[in-house]
C-alpha cells in the first residue's frame, strides 16, 4: 500500500469513527475522541461527560461499540477506554449539544444563548462564541450571533486555539442550527506576551593587575619538569 | 426485481460513507466520500489547504 494511501484511509476511518460516536453518543454528552496505534491493538479513548452513559449497564453499551467499531469501521482489535471530560464547560462540542437541547425543549433562543456564554466565561475562558440559525422567530431565517472576550475567526490560531463545537436542534417548524466557539483559558494567544524583568547591573569586576616576575621563573618551570620524570 | 439488486459495477455501485450520495464521489486515495460530506470531515482526515 502506497504510504500516502495509509494516511489517508487513517483519516477517513477518524471521520468515520467521530461521526458514529457523534451520532451513538449524543445522551451521554460526547465531548471528542482519540485513536492511538499500540502494540496490543488500537486504543481507543472517548471522552464523555457522563461517561456511565457511554459504558451502559454492565458494560453493555461500551461492548456492542467495540464490536461495532471492528466489523463495520475496520478497527484492529478495539479497546475502548472512556473518560470523563475533566471540565465540560470549556469543550465547545458538549457546550453545543447542551445549548441545542435547550433549544428544543423550548427555551427562548437569546435565554439560552446567553446562558451558554454566562456559564463559559464564568468558568474562566478568555471568549466565547455562539452561533444561533434558523427559524428563531417568524417564519423568516435569521442568523443571531452572541460573542463575549476574545474569540479568532481567521489565520492558525482559529484552528489550533479555538474550540468548535456544532450541533443541531430539531424543531416543530424546522431546524437550528447551532455553533460554539471557546478559547479555553489557558489558550496562549500569538499577541500575549510578557516582557523579562531587567537584569541587575553586575558589579565592576576587578582590574587583573599584571605582576613583573623575573626570568628566573623559566628556570624554576624546567626543574620542576625534570622532577616530574624522575618520579614516574 | 428491477432495483432490488446489488450493483457490483458503474456510478450505482459506489456511494459516500458518510450520507449515502452517489453523486460527486471522491474516489481517489479510496476516500469514497462525497464532495460535500469531503469538504466537512478534511480539517479532521489530516487534510490542510495550502493555499
Amino acid at each position: 500500500m502506497a504510504v500516502e494511501r495509509k494516511f489517508v484511509s487513517e483519516g477517513v476511518r477518524r471521520a468515520r469513527v467521530e461521526k458514529y460516536f457523534n451520532r451513538e453518543l449524543k445522551r451521554a454528552g460526547f465531548g471528542g475522541m482519540d485513536i492511538a496505534r499500540t502494540p496490543i491493538g488500537t486504543q481507543v479513548t472517548i471522552f464523555a461527560e457522563k461517561p456511565g452513559i457511554v459504558i451502559g449497564k454492565g458494560g453493555k453499551l461500551v461492548r456492542q461499540v467495540t464490536q461495532e467499531l471492528a466489523t463495520t469501521y475496520g478497527v484492529e482489535s478495539p479497546q475502548v477506554d472512556v473518560q470523563q471530560v475533566k471540565n465540560p464547560n470549556f469543550n465547545a462540542q458538549i457546550m453545543a449539544e447542551r445549548l441545542a437541547n435547550a433549544i428544543e425543549r423550548g427555551w427562548y433562543f437569546r435565554k439560552a444563548g446567553q446562558s451558554i456564554i454566562r456559564r463559559v466565561m464564568d468558568a474562566g475562558a478568555l471568549g466565547c462564541e455562539v452561533i444561533i440559525a434558523g427559524k428563531l422567530t417568524g417564519p423568516r431565517a435569521r442568523v443571531q450571533k452572541f460573542v463575549e472576550g476574545y474569540i479568532k475567526h481567521s489565520g492558525e490560531p482559529s484552528m489550533t486555539i479555538v474550540e468548535h463545537g456544532y450541533a443541531i436542534a430539531i424543531k416543530k417548524l424546522g431546524v437550528i442550527g447551532v455553533q460554539v466557539m471557546i478559547i479555553p483559558p489557558d489558550a496562549h494567544l500569538p499577541d500575549d506576551f510578557q516582557v523579562a524583568d531587567a537584569e541587575p547591573p553586575k558589579p565592576p569586576q576587578r582590574r587583573i593587575e599584571v605582576l613583573e616576575v623575573g626570568e628566573d621563573v623559566e628556570e624554576s618551570l624546567d626543574e620542576s619538569t625534570d622532577v616530574d620524570e624522575e618520579v614516574a | 426485481m428491477a432495483g432490488e439488486q446489488k450493483k457490483n459495477f458503474g456510478r450505482g455501485a459506489h456511494e459516500c460513507l458518510m450520507c449515502g450520495r452517489k453523486q460527486g464521489l471522491i474516489r481517489r486515495y479510496h476516500i469514497m466520500f462525497c464532495r460535500q460530506c469531503f469538504r466537512e470531515w478534511a480539517p479532521k482526515m489530516g487534510f490542510k489547504k495550502m493555499n
